[in-house]
């Protein structure tokens, strides 16, 4: 593909002199330019996005097996350090395959997650005797904290629905529509599941974000942004766990939605609740699906609290089986960060 | 005595929100493309079934006399037949046109105003921008009846081919007499394709397609190319010692609610009909629902870089490039060759 490698320090475009409008673009001259930086993005970033392949995992505590699936990570330094989604990787000492633009394999071990930011790192790892030695990776740069304002222009990167054996990268462009919505930032990129963990760069080619949720509708879809990425860096590296606000991982289930591993000492284990647990309704709302489910418990731990808003706990009334029995439980959510 | 009313506003409603129309495709964002899509804006329709009905997709006046290209499976009618249409042009106008060639290879159609036009204004293919899809990253417009484009985004991936229509069987070549090769024997059935739904078992051997025999591999695949989501085909298949002749109904990949990144698809989505199949098709991100399907897409230029030919997700929309367009026009022109349809106007049939 001939692609320079160095891209750490080659910003796409020198900066220039156009000052984008964070309103409307100012007529066609400055698409044009909008056109001409995106596509330097693509180019350059392109070959730092890759899709991750994780496999199905099976865990004795909930004696269930969660299926194997795709998201996306970048490359953010030459010796291969990725930046992906937590819930695309769930925990730290996991083994997944990474594909590459041009169709190279390589090996990952995963790092640190914080799934309440929703992001994690990995280490990719050469193929071959040499493992981690060897030729840099192709790489981008990640943006400074703040660097994300209301009607900038992003491109999003990713893998969408998985790795297709010709179609290198998928670009997306969108704009930022609204900060700090749950956690991070909303933008109306057109994203899809495989897009998961993959990276939003500004127009200089910079990382500003992580892609963690898709929206509702086709183009309201949150990214977490550098500034929580980078308050939590250190603890990534160090391959910490920070759980879900519930304590616990979700999956799916034919009556609801399983609690494949919990927190010891997080909410859902306090309360009593245990891995293997299927949850059938929240607060008299059924659940159905994992993603949205933790979805609505990072909404009820954010919201104000019912009945007495002015009260600092926020509970979950989590109606379950148990093997053959059904039970209701009071569950506190955690709601420091 | 008026007072104030005190409204209790959930927390998130107070942070500020990007300004509606600003968004990637609102409106005020779209408004900037008008001079970019002026030309293509006036050999654009919008067309909607003759007998009445919403529009169903959109289409390119190709010809001064209302020749029209636009995506086949959209115009059929309940019974798989194509149909009539009314073409409303930007200036209000409008045109009947009739289908004179299907191509199903590209489910790209020809339409012919009937009574012939004079006089429209046409964008010729063959101008396009026939040697190259633009870069991903590139900017991409919809152009519609009004003046700013009817949706716009980015090239998202390079041209690529996409899976035909399928039976849903999976084969293996069975051995014959003296390790001889012997029939094609199905080995599994894929759930919800054609197939499955005709009643084909694993252990069947599968002796035509059509009235074609069916020997080798290529057997099962070539003739698909040539078929589109939705046509039925007979296959003939022997099992237990018996004959069967069943009805299969041709699909692309069917959509699996279970599996989470199709739900994901069709959340908030209405996905074209006929969305694989295809020779090569470049990905973009501007937002077209199956209806706005058909018509042209064009670069920051204004040039023809393609026809806007499904919406199959979340992310994809799809266009023909120019390239395959024009292949597609040979085809279809050849057919009329063979037509025997007659030209209301008297005319003999044009090639």
């Amino acid at each position: 593909m001939g692609v320079s490698l160095a891209l750490g320090a080659a910003a796409p475009a020198a900066a220039s002199p156009v000052d984008l409008s964070a309103g409307a673009p100012r007529d066609v001259a400055e698409l044009r330019e909008i056109q001409r930086r995106v596509r330097a993005v693509v180019a350059a970033a392109g070959p730092a996005t890759v899709s991750l392949h994780i496999p199905a995992d099976f865990r004795a505590e909930s004696g269930a097996s969660r299926p194997s699936g795709a998201g996306s990570a970048v490359i953010v330094t030459p010796e291969g350090l990725g930046l992906t989604a937590a819930h695309v990787i769930e925990r730290p000492g996991r083994e997944i395959r990474v594909a590459l633009a041009d169709g190279t394999r390589a090996a990952a071990r995963t790092l640190g997650v914080d799934h309440r930011l929703d992001v994690g790192l990995i280490q990719l790892v050469r193929p071959g005797p040499d493992g981690d030695g060897g030729e840099p990776w192709p790489h981008a740069s990640l943006g400074e904290p703040g660097d994300v304002a209301h009607g900038q222009w992003v491109v999003a990167l990713g893998h969408p629905g998985g790795f297709v054996a010709d179609r290198p990268v998928t670009a997306r462009l969108g704009r930022v529509i609204r900060l700090r919505p749950v956690v991070g930032f909303q933008t109306d990129c057109a994203l899809i599941g495989g897009d998961s963990g993959g990276p939003l760069f500004d127009l200089r080619g910079r990382v500003v974000g992580i892609h963690t949720r898709i929206g509702r509708t086709a183009r309201t879809n949150v990214s977490a942004s550098m500034d929580d990425i980078a308050a939590v860096w250190t603890g990534l590296m160090e391959g910490e766990r920070v759980w879900e606000v519930f304590g616990a991982v979700l999956s799916a289930h034919r009556d609801g939605v399983r609690l494949h591993d919990v927190d010891p000492s997080g909410p859902a284990a306090r309360a009593g609740l245990q891995a293997g647990d299927v949850l059938r309704s929240l607060n008299g709302v059924d659940l159905a699906d994992p993603h949205a489910a933790g979805l609505d418990l990072v909404h009820l731990a954010e919201s104000p609290a019912e009945p007495d808003p002015a009260s600092e706990d926020r509970k979950a009334l989590v109606e379950f089986w148990r093997g053959e029995e059904r039970r209701i439980l009071e569950v506190p959510l955690a709601t420091e960060r | 005595m008026l007072g104030l009313l005190l409204l209790a506003l959930p927390a998130c409603a107070q942070r500020p929100v990007l300004k509606t129309g600003l968004e990637t495709e609102g409106q005020a964002v779209r408004e900037v493309f008008a001079p970019v899509v002026a030309a293509a804006r006036r050999a654009t329709v919008r067309l909607a079934p003759a007998g009445g009905g919403d529009s169903v997709a959109l289409g390119l006046v190709i010809s001064d006399t209302g020749d029209v290209l636009t995506k086949a499976s959209e115009l059929r009618d309940a019974d798989g037949r194509p149909r009539d249409v009314i073409a409303t042009l930007a200036d209000g106008r409008r045109l009947t046109l009739a289908p004179v060639a299907t191509d199903p290879r590209s489910d790209l159609a020809l339409l012919r105003a009937e009574p012939a036009a004079a006089g429209l204004f046409a964008l010729d293919p063959a101008g396009g921008a026939t040697s190259a899809v633009p870069a991903p990253g590139s900017w991409v417009a919809v152009p519609g009846l009004e003046a700013a484009p009817d949706a716009v985004g980015v090239v998202s991936a390079g041209p690529r081919g996409l899976d035909p229509v399928r039976l849903g069987v999976a084969f293996f070549r069975s051995r014959g007499e003296g390790d001889t090769p012997g029939p094609l024997v199905v080995s599994a059935v894929q759930e919800g394709m054609g197939a499955a739904r005709a009643g084909v078992e694993p252990g069947d051997r599968l002796l035509r397609l059509g009235s074609d025999a069916l020997v080798e591999a290529r057997d099962l695949i070539d003739p698909l190319r040539d078929v589109s989501a939705g046509d039925t085909m007979t296959l003939t298949v022997e099992r237990d010692g018996e004959r069967l002749t069943l009805e299969v109904t041709m699909m692309n990949r069917p959509l699996n609610l279970k599996d989470r990144s199709d739900f994901m698809n069709q959340m908030g989505n209405t996905l074209s009909r006929r969305r694989d199949g295809f020779d090569a098709v470049f990905q973009h991100d501007a937002t077209i629902e199956p209806e706005l399907c058909g018509g042209p897409l064009v670069d920051l230029d204004g040039r023809l870089i393609g026809l806007n030919i499904a919406r199959a997700g979340r992310v994809e929309s799809y266009a023909l490039p120019v390239a395959e367009v024009l292949a597609a026009l040979e085809r279809l022109r050849a057919q009329l060759q063979h037509s025997t349809r007659p030209r209301t106007d008297g005319a003999p049939p044009a090639p």
